[in-house]
């Protein structure tokens, strides 16, 4: 079935983000269209239908013998497919999204278009990752969406986010460069595009050294863009480089592209047992290195980066494993981890637009003069830690049964010690910021934090709490349906 | 051991496996036999479009693929203002243009201007002509920009022969992009699908109204439909593209 809002989704971001960038420096111009287009990104995923999208009207073929192609059919456009997943990723993307630019329209006294364009151009990027059924297109989009995510960080104007910026480029070059070399093998070797396809050509022919190679490059790609190990470092540097809206918007970007990415990799390679070794291994080394790394910062940006870091690595221990209970889970902890991490980045950013700083040594004994926030932010870290009754317990007690059940109880162990530490880690930094009287600050006075939030951000974080809680208590309507799309994806492997 | 022997070691260990890695690579490369794969098809059918077929790969088959490309730029494009200040959060930071104007020599005054004009209308032809010859919207736009380089190197930024502003850059850059994801919505508003070649009208059983045929197929003796439309708005988006990059850089030059 052919759905007619499918391509909107990537397109109106597109079309905003030229517009407002024509409009930047016309302040109420660019305001109120940033705001109206926001109502559109989030109605369309709502509103299309499921189906297939096929760019440019071609429709598949009977393939010709001189192709070489060992398919009786294949798909001459380039085509996008949407269904639950997809609309449940998309959306949750333009919620988050809503919140950075609306944070943004109210909150600077000076709206600027170029850095709206910037996110719109995130979102289009993040949305055609998630449809794209043609691994060419998600090769272009990833591009768009790691240039996008380091200027969203320039765009705060300080030597850090430059710094944090130009290093994620550079990397992000190299990763471009291994998924492409990736694409062309894959391509050369098989000669088609669309990954359905490509599936089908792979299945049974995946121990060739030009697969191995593919699949390699691909999986470096794919680390690259999921933060994992050993982009890890990068990573966590880009979200506490960045301001409290893109923060969270570029962490929910990255557990959406890590979750879309992987699916397409399972699709293409689901049989081979070496691939999810290795990504199993490297998720579970990004586990331990971001939790342990967050413990011992002394910034609690820094810890809360490394933080969001490790909780890809769980995300991705999941997927990797490839079984449907696995998948599901993972897909799960991905929606819930990117909601409860983006209540946690305003909570401390807000202390950070208060106090000027979030470094430890100078925070302390905020209890008083913001209790509201103080409940929120215990909130977050309950939620992220897989604390009941809040929605990571939900996914993250799902994923230590799925290890279970793939025969790996190491795994669980791996996932309840993470998770501990995580929330050791959070915790600490609950203290030494609310809780802590510290002589040091007593000396050069208590940083000034109002208890008055600003709306817009209030009602942000209520919203994300009260959303994390109903899904703790209710995770049955989500996660059935992310149950079903992971049994259709697991059956073709 | 201090951290800069540890940073040493750490260069050797990536060196080591780098090597490693690329003798994996070429090995691999070895066993690499290419297929003709779908581009079989698409030589087969694109020459009812048009004779230039990699024109006609890159904006029917894989048209919106290069709408993604052209986004790159872009995406690219905003991030270098983005860098120089403009857009920056808390108000924009304006960068003085002390390189604003120059004193040409005069060898450079008198090749320069005609040579500019020269350059121009190679980019047009380059342009227009993408669907039959080697050549389209990139190539041209790439080219006309190259005039407007060295209009700027040998005039200075603000008495040059183009005297485009920062501002009508970016209006040009928004009216290519936009020329390219109209006539995407062109196809999806008359068949249901986005991009579709409403000019050219590949599958009538669409049901696209003769009228919007008429309207975007581009008239020649080629089939070409909306390709060279489409050209034209790559062209200006490049182009645009490149020039404010060149403004931004010279304009920083001497702050």
């Amino acid at each position: 079935m052919n759905s007619e809002l499918i391509p909107l989704m990537v397109v109106f971001p597109l079309i905003s983000a030229i517009l407002l960038n024509l409009m930047h420096g016309k302040d109420r111009a660019v305001r109120v269209y940033g705001t109206l287009a926001m109502v559109v990104v989030i109605a369309v995923p709502l509103l299309a239908v499921y189906g297939n999208h096929l760019f440019g009207a071609h429709p598949a073929i009977d393939t010709p013998a001189e192709t070489g192609i060992a398919l009786g059919r294949i798909n001459l456009a380039i085509e996008y497919s949407f269904g639950f997943l997809q609309r449940a990723l998309i959306f949750l993307l333009a919620a988050i999204a809503t919140f950075a630019v609306l944070s943004h329209t109210s909150n600077e006294k000076r709206a600027s278009g170029v850095y709206l364009s910037m996110v719109m151009l995130s979102i289009a990027a993040v949305s055609a990752v998630v449809m794209a059924n043609d691994i060419f297109n998600m090769f272009v989009f990833l591009e768009i969406l790691t240039i996008s995510q380091a200027a969203m960080v320039v765009a705060k104007g300080d030597i850090g986010g430059y710094k944090a910026a130009l290093k994620y480029l550079i990397f992000g070059g190299v990763a471009g460069g291994a998924i492409l070399l990736g694409i062309a093998l894959l391509l050369g070797t098989f000669g088609v595009l669309n990954i359905t396809d490509l599936g089908n050509a792979l299945s049974g022919n995946t121990k060739s050294p030009i697969v191995l190679t593919a699949v390699g490059l691909l999986v470096i790609g794919w680390l690259f863009e999921s933060g994992l190990f050993p982009f890890h470092t990068i990573k966590s540097h880009i979200y506490s480089s960045a301001k409290a809206d893109v923060a969270a918007l570029l962490q929910t970007e990255t557990k959406i592209v890590l979750v879309a990415i992987a699916i397409i990799l399972l699709r293409l390679f689901g049989g081979l047992s070496n691939m999810s070794a290795v990504m199993v291994g490297l998720s579970v080394i990004t586990l331990a290195f971001g939790s342990v790394m967050a413990l011992v910062q002394t910034d609690f940006r820094r810890l809360l980066a490394f933080a969001a870091v490790g909780q890809a690595g769980l995300v991705g221990i999941g997927l990797s494993l490839g079984t449907p209970d696995g998948i599901a889970a993972s897909i799960f902890h991905a929606v819930n981890d990117a909601l409860a991490m983006s209540l946690l980045f305003v909570t401390v950013f807000v202390i950070y637009e208060g106090a000027k700083t979030t470094e430890f040594s100078r925070l302390g004994g905020l209890l008083t003069k913001a209790p509201r926030l103080a409940f929120l932010q215990i909130i977050g870290i309950m939620a992220v830690s897989g604390v009941p009754p809040f929605n990571a317990y939900q996914s993250e007690y799902r994923l230590i049964g799925a290890a279970f059940q793939a025969g790996y109880p190491e795994l669980g162990v791996v996932i309840i010690l993470g998770t501990i530490v995580t929330f050791v880690a959070l915790m600490k930094g609950f203290f030494l910021t609310f809780l802590k009287e510290s002589t040091a600050v007593a000396a050069i006075g208590r940083p000034q934090l109002s208890n008055a939030l600003p709306l817009v951000t209030f009602a942000t974080m209520v919203i994300l709490a009260l959303v994390c809680l109903g899904i703790g208590l209710h995770p049955g309507p989500l996660y059935d349906r992310f149950a079903d799309v992971a049994i259709t994806l697991t059956m073709g492997v | 051991m201090n951290t800069k022997d540890i940073y040493e070691m750490r260069t050797v260990v990536a060196a080591v496996f780098l090597g490693i890695f690329s003798i994996f690579v070429l090995k691999a490369l070895t066993s690499f036999e290419i297929i003709p794969g779908v581009s079989y098809v698409y030589n087969l059918q694109g020459p009812s479009i048009a004779p230039n077929m990699i024109t006609v790969i890159l904006f029917d088959w894989r048209g919106y693929d290069t709408l993604g490309e052209a986004f790159i730029l872009i995406t690219a494009v905003f991030t270098t203002g983005i860098l120089f200040g403009r857009g920056v959060l808390g108000g924009d930071v304006k960068v003085r243009d002390t390189a604003a104007t120059r004193q040409p020599s005069v060898v450079q005054k008198v090749f320069a201007a005609p040579l500019v004009f020269i350059i121009v209308a190679f980019g047009i032809v380059i342009t227009l002509g993408g669907h039959i010859t080697p050549g389209g919207g990139f190539q041209g736009g790439s080219v006309i920009a190259t005039a407007f380089f060295l209009s700027v190197v040998v005039f200075g930024l603000r008495k040059n022969v183009f005297s485009l502003s920062h501002r009508s850059l970016e209006t040009f850059e928004g009216v290519g992009a936009l020329i390219y994801l109209c006539l995407g919505l062109a196809g999806l508003g008359l068949s249901g699908y986005y991009l579709y070649n409403v000019g050219a009208d590949f599958y009538p059983g669409l049901g696209v109204a003769q009228w919007a045929v008429n309207l975007l197929s581009y008239p020649d003796a080629t089939n070409a439909g909306i390709i060279p439309y489409l050209n034209i708005g790559i062209a200006l988006k490049v182009l645009s593209g490149f020039c404010t990059i060149i403004t931004v850089l010279m304009g920083a030059e001497k702050k």
